[in-house]
């Protein structure tokens, strides 16, 4: 008679444990992508400098700037948001198209020793690196999440309380491709 | 001195002696004159010392077993105080060794170090490092030894590195429980916080261990042969992983197999403040001269004392810290 009172107590206790884990992990994942937008957030800062910077001596690029403007533009629109993949895309655009400004910027040498614009590229760069190591952050809390509602009976549980998989953080196709220095440098 | 001392050539033994031929011939063949002298002096002194140390071992010797056995019900007290006065009578018998070996080291060292431009060497200086990351990377310790103090930039990387011993009393003897380098390194990265990279156990010794690092906490990363090696805790998961790049794993994992090529690797290190401190164990002891007995008109030492900064030079280069 006992053994049906202990065994249900037990179990309760087995599934707040992992309810509890869930949630646990659920927050962590969502912590961790809030570290990305902090870090995209001060990209996204930096930009509107790199821009007025660079208009000054630049002047084949413009079609590019607009290009990071409009990118800029759209990827704050999608911050915070719940699309991630979206926004993942977006920034991983955007992220691309200023790389691609920065190879441009060796083409101007007196841009390259403005003190100003060495300044902000030191910002950008320490910013983009920041923004990787959040999305590394980012993946392993996803997959630590992913691994533990992709068994059983954790993902019975995940189900009821409607905890889903979450997207790992990829490179865009683009940026998947070999390039093509002769395409870059010309 | 005599008149027929012959002063040795210098031969460069390998990529990393060269040029140094030069140097010696303009820095340390004016000094080898005089640390010559020095060394016939200490040498005499030290012959001196150990005849009388080993007259007065035997008298102590005998004196004690003597009087442990005119004390009935004795436990042993005298032995062990004669053993005592022994050890301190052979160590004031080594001091003369010991004055000529900090001879050595503190004129051809500095020197040295001139040799690779911007880099100075001290004998000996308070440090605190060890005190600092007591209990994270050093272990406990209640008295320390420090000595071979090295400062300066080498490729554009500002370094620190020195030798220590850390000792801990144990009920009623020491024990050494650390012995090696301690290199400071200057990294180009501004980050925050502090991140710490410890040996990895295995299961039973992490266990055993604990996470007890105040404010830190177990951090994963991605690279399976990494995590194998190491474990990290950290403040700052998302600092973490900016200092530790993907790139910047391979290089430690590099440096751990340097150290260890066939045994667990044993190097540790913390990050903080823009900087990267490595205790590296080591029971060899660097710069040391080799005996008094040998004239020291010879280039061994030197030869010697070059290797095992290349050694160090090698520690910086697998890290690559001058790029990132």
């Amino acid at each position: 008679m006992m053994l049906i009172p202990i065994i249900l107590v037990v179990t309760l206790i087995a599934f707040y444990s992992i309810y509890a884990s869930l949630i646990r992990k659920k927050n962590a994942v969502e912590e961790s992508f809030s570290g990305i937008d902090v870090q995209l957030t001060k990209r996204h800062d930096l930009i509107p400098n790199v821009i007025e910077t660079a208009k000054k001596f630049m002047t084949h690029e413009k079609t590019l700037m607009e290009e990071i403007t409009n990118l800029r533009t759209a990827a704050m629109s999608t911050a915070h948001g719940k699309d991630m993949k979206k926004s993942f895309k977006t920034e991983s655009e955007l992220g691309d198209k200023l790389g691609q400004l920065m190879i441009s910027v060796e083409n101007y040498p007196t841009l390259k020793s403005d003190s100003t614009m060495l300044n902000v590229q030191e910002a950008l760069e320490s910013t983009e690196e920041h923004i990787a190591a959040a999305r590394r952050f980012y993946n392993s809390s996803v997959r630590v999440l992913n691994d533990f509602t992709q068994v059983w009976p954790m993902s019975m549980i995940a189900g009821w309380i409607k905890i889903k998989n979450y997207p790992y953080f990829e490179a865009a196709e683009e940026a998947k491709e070999v390039p093509n220095a002769g395409k870059m440098f010309s | 001195m005599p008149e027929n001392i012959i002063i040795p050539d210098f031969i460069e033994a390998g990529d990393h002696e060269k040029g140094f031929a030069a140097h010696f011939k303009d820095k340390i063949v004016p000094l080898l004159e005089t640390v010559e002298e020095n060394r016939l002096i200490q040498y005499a002194s030290f012959k001196i010392r150990m005849v009388i140390a080993i007259i007065a071992a035997i008298l102590i010797t005998v004196g004690a077993i003597f009087l442990e056995s005119q004390v009935s019900g004795g436990d042993g007290d005298g032995i062990k105080i004669g053993i005592f006065l022994i050890i301190c009578i052979f160590g004031w018998a080594y001091l003369p060794v010991k004055r000529y070996k900090e001879d050595v080291k503190s004129k051809f060292m500095p020197v040295i170090c001139g040799f690779y431009g911007n880099m100075t060497y001290t004998l000996s200086r308070p440090s605190s490092v060890e005190d600092f990351y007591m209990g994270q990377i050093f272990p406990q310790f209640n008295r320390k030894e420090v000595e071979d103090f090295i400062e300066g930039e080498y490729r554009g990387v500002k370094l620190n590195l020195h030798e220590t011993k850390l000792i801990q009393r144990q009920r009623k003897s020491n024990a050494t429980v650390f012995r090696g380098l301690v290199l400071e390194l200057e990294l180009k990265k501004q980050f925050n916080g502090k991140t710490l990279l410890k040996k990895d156990e295995g299961s039973v010794g992490n266990f055993f261990r604990g996470e007890d690092f105040v404010g830190l906490k177990r951090t994963p990363l991605e690279d399976p042969e990494f995590e194998k090696i190491f474990q990290v805790f950290t403040g700052d998961p998302v600092e973490a992983r900016f200092v530790l790049t993907t790139a910047f794993m391979e290089r430690l994992l590099a440096l751990a197999r340097l150290r260890s090529p066939a045994g667990t690797p044993t190097v540790e290190c913390v990050f903080e403040l823009n900087k990267m401190i490595i205790s590296i164990p080591s029971q060899q002891n660097l710069f040391e001269p080799k005996s008094i007995r040998k004239t020291a008109l010879q280039t061994d030492d030197i030869h010697s004392f070059l290797a095992e900064m290349k050694d160090i030079f090698l520690l910086v280069d697998t890290l690559k810290v001058n790029r990132n």
